[in-house]
């Protein structure tokens, strides 16, 4: 375990020297939360329907903004190879770097949630079911796009390429996590979605580091 | 003693041959420098050693017997350093050191008095040498260098060839691609391309 | 001989299965369109409920068999190339997907014309539709990866990958549409499945059969004839290579 430990460590050290980069994705979730009222009117009856809807989106897009960045360093500066001759298997280290990934860039997310569902005139107590939905969401999101961003690797053209790869595996997390928000603000039972997000995370947890991490091992050939 | 060798390899990238039939054999206590012009294939080779790339034929050889579990015999030092330019020396160091001492590791290497230095303020020279200390965090019985005197002054690349003695003297084994194979005293010198 | 150049000869051999194979496909394809759409134009009944709208069915339904068929020979293939290192496999991944996306692209644009006689609109989200496009953006990812690289069989190996990881998650993503479909079911189109999957009449199943071997064959010739050219275009790199070299 101690090389995910490490790589978590280090990798939270590294973000927090860069403190202008941690702060970029929830300053992104921000700016694209409020494009939307901007772009269609601040009626609350729109804001309403559409809230949920927009926050998901919003946390897909800042998700998606600085990946093509996650092993990028690591592979340029022959980081990867070192670790392919370390003993400990190298799915504990993608999973230590999602880790951090998700404790740099979607957790502040999280913690301006609640500031955004005010701005979309979604009532607060629905914030608690809204976190609950956005944590699986957020880290399925972050799961997908490690595996993405290990297929990229290498590539002239990772944005708009990672984009293009992780939107199908993006909408089936999309689909549940704008639905939970959305049937809870209606009153209804949103327990299906939810406990789909989190089978679903249950699922992708074990597997999309290992997966990442044969990607990194074969592309590497 | 170990014996590391390798019997009729060659290494083909997409469609191009990158070099064909080459054999080596070091033992322990052996030093090998791999000599060629520029793209002649000494990285390549390394990196097939080191078990990065496939050989399209051949086989490596570990006492003999087919050459596995490199990470626990290999220390790897790339063309690159793998240092974060935003973590100490001393952190970069303790990264990989998984138990390893890292002090003793800085002192080898003359880099103590940097340790708490961010890397980014680093010579070029000095990078290498902070990435040299990753050596001497574990015992590992064979060590690959690719190019590893690149940017080190003239005292720092001695010290690194009595290292590199000391290791072999140990009953340890070093493959070094270099540019100046007789600098290093090898017990063999592998000539890659020369036809090229 | 070594793996490796071993697989380097594998497409010589390829050839002279393929070449036969290329003209028996493409003549059985040309005989089953002709035969196939004689009868889906001319030949069957008009439908009760859609009328003549509905012999555009023979060209949608068979594509959307192909979208999926394709689809899976791409895992298949991506399989067998990651584990087996059958170069053939890979280059098959890069020949295909295009082929598979032209299908998909062939449903969706035949599905959506179809709409617009039955429910008086081009797009609706009906959850078939849905998926078919979600189908199409994989195709297109697997496109756009396979040719991102600098180095040619890094490309070949991280579209094999993602065919494979999005093998596994079509049943997810076909799952959550449906799942999406039912909770936001518009009023419009719930006759959508009643329409594609009824008890389908003897007089429309031989065109439609006959459709959908042509689309088979079609299938067959394009693959041979665009794996010929993924080898053919290989050759030609390595062939600058060797000359670049001296």
């Amino acid at each position: 375990m101690s090389l995910f430990a490490d790589t978590f460590r280090r990798d939270i050290r590294l973000g927090l020297r860069r403190k202008g980069q941690i702060l970029m994705a929830p300053v992104f979730f921000m700016m694209v939360s409020v494009l939307f009222p901007l772009a269609m009117g601040p009626d609350p009856v729109v804001l309403k329907l559409a809230g949920p809807g927009l926050l998901a989106v919003a946390a897909l897009l800042a998700a998606l903004l600085p990946l093509d960045t996650l092993f990028r360093d690591d592979d340029a500066d022959g980081t990867i190879d070192l670790l392919l001759l370390s003993p400990a298997p190298l799915s504990l280290y993608v999973a230590g770097k999602t880790a951090a990934y998700w404790v740099l860039t979607s957790l502040p997310l999280l913690a301006v949630a609640p500031l955004m569902m005010i701005v979309l005139d979604m009532p607060l107590r629905m914030a608690g079911i809204t976190l609950c939905a956005l944590f699986p969401v957020t880290f399925l999101l972050n799961l997908a796009g490690q595996t993405g961003a290990a297929l990229a690797l290498g590539t002239r053209t990772g944005s708009i390429l990672l984009a293009l790869l992780l939107i199908p595996f993006y909408i089936p997390i999309l689909i549940f996590g704008a639905s939970a928000i959305d049937l809870a603000r209606n009153g209804l039972d949103a327990g299906m979605p939810l406990f789909l997000l989190w089978a679903l995370l249950a699922v992708a947890l074990p597997a999309a580091p290992l997966a990442t991490a044969a990607i990194l091992k074969g592309l590497n050939e | 003693m170990a014996v590391f060798s390798g019997q009729s390899l060659s290494c083909v990238r997409g469609q191009t041959i990158v070099f064909e039939n080459l054999s080596f054999t070091v033992g322990g206590g052996g030093i090998l420098a791999l000599s060629g012009v520029n793209g002649a294939g000494k990285t390549s080779l390394l990196r097939l050693m080191a078990g990065f790339l496939k050989p399209a034929a051949g086989t490596l050889l570990w006492n003999n017997e087919p050459f596995d579990a490199p990470e626990e015999k290999i220390h790897w030092l790339g063309v690159d350093n793998a240092l974060k330019p935003d973590l100490t020396v001393r952190e970069n160091l303790s990264y990989w050191a998984r138990g390893g001492d890292t002090d003793a590791a800085l002192a080898k290497m003359d880099m103590s008095a940097f340790a708490r230095a961010p890397a980014r303020y680093l010579s070029a020279g000095q990078k290498r040498r902070a990435a040299l200390c990753r050596l001497f965090l574990s015992p590992r019985p064979l060590w690959l260098l690719d190019e590893p005197a690149n940017s080190l002054d003239a005292a720092s690349e001695s010290k690194l060839h009595a290292l590199v003695k000391e290791h072999a003297a140990g009953g340890g084994m070093a493959i070094i691609a270099t540019h100046n194979p007789q600098a290093w005293h090898p017990d063999n010198i592998l000539k890659i391309g020369a036809a090229a | 001989m070594s793996n490796a150049l071993f697989a380097l000869a594998n497409p010589a051999r390829f050839r002279k299965v393929g070449m036969p194979l290329l003209w028996v496909s493409s003549a059985a394809s040309a005989a089953l369109f002709a035969w196939g759409l004689w009868l889906a134009l001319l030949a069957s009944p008009a439908d009760y409920l859609q009328q003549e709208a509905v012999r555009i069915m023979y060209i949608h339904v068979p594509a959307a068999w192909m979208a999926l068929g394709t689809y899976s020979s791409l895992a298949f293939a991506a399989l067998s190339f990651l584990i087996w290192r059958h170069t053939l496999a890979g280059l098959y991944i890069r020949a295909m997907a295009p082929v598979g996306a032209a299908f998909t692209a062939i449903c969706l644009i035949t599905g959506s014309i179809w709409g617009q006689p039955t429910w008086g609109t081009w797009w609706v989200w009906d959850a078939r539709l849905t998926s078919v496009l979600v189908l199409f953006f994989l195709y297109a990812g697997i496109i756009a990866l396979a040719d991102a690289f600098e180095n040619r069989e890094r490309g070949l190996k991280a579209a094999a990958w993602l065919s494979l990881i999005g093998m596994v998650n079509l049943p997810v993503i076909k799952f959550s549409v449906d799942w999406w479909n039912t909770l936001h079911q518009p009023p419009s189109v719930s006759s959508f499945a009643r329409m594609v999957e009824p008890a389908v009449d003897k007089s429309m199943l031989t065109p439609l059969l006959a459709m959908a071997g042509a689309y088979l064959f079609l299938f067959i010739a394009l693959a041979v004839l665009r794996l010929e050219s993924e080898i053919m275009s290989r050759r030609i790199e390595s062939a600058r290579m060797r000359r670049n070299h001296g």
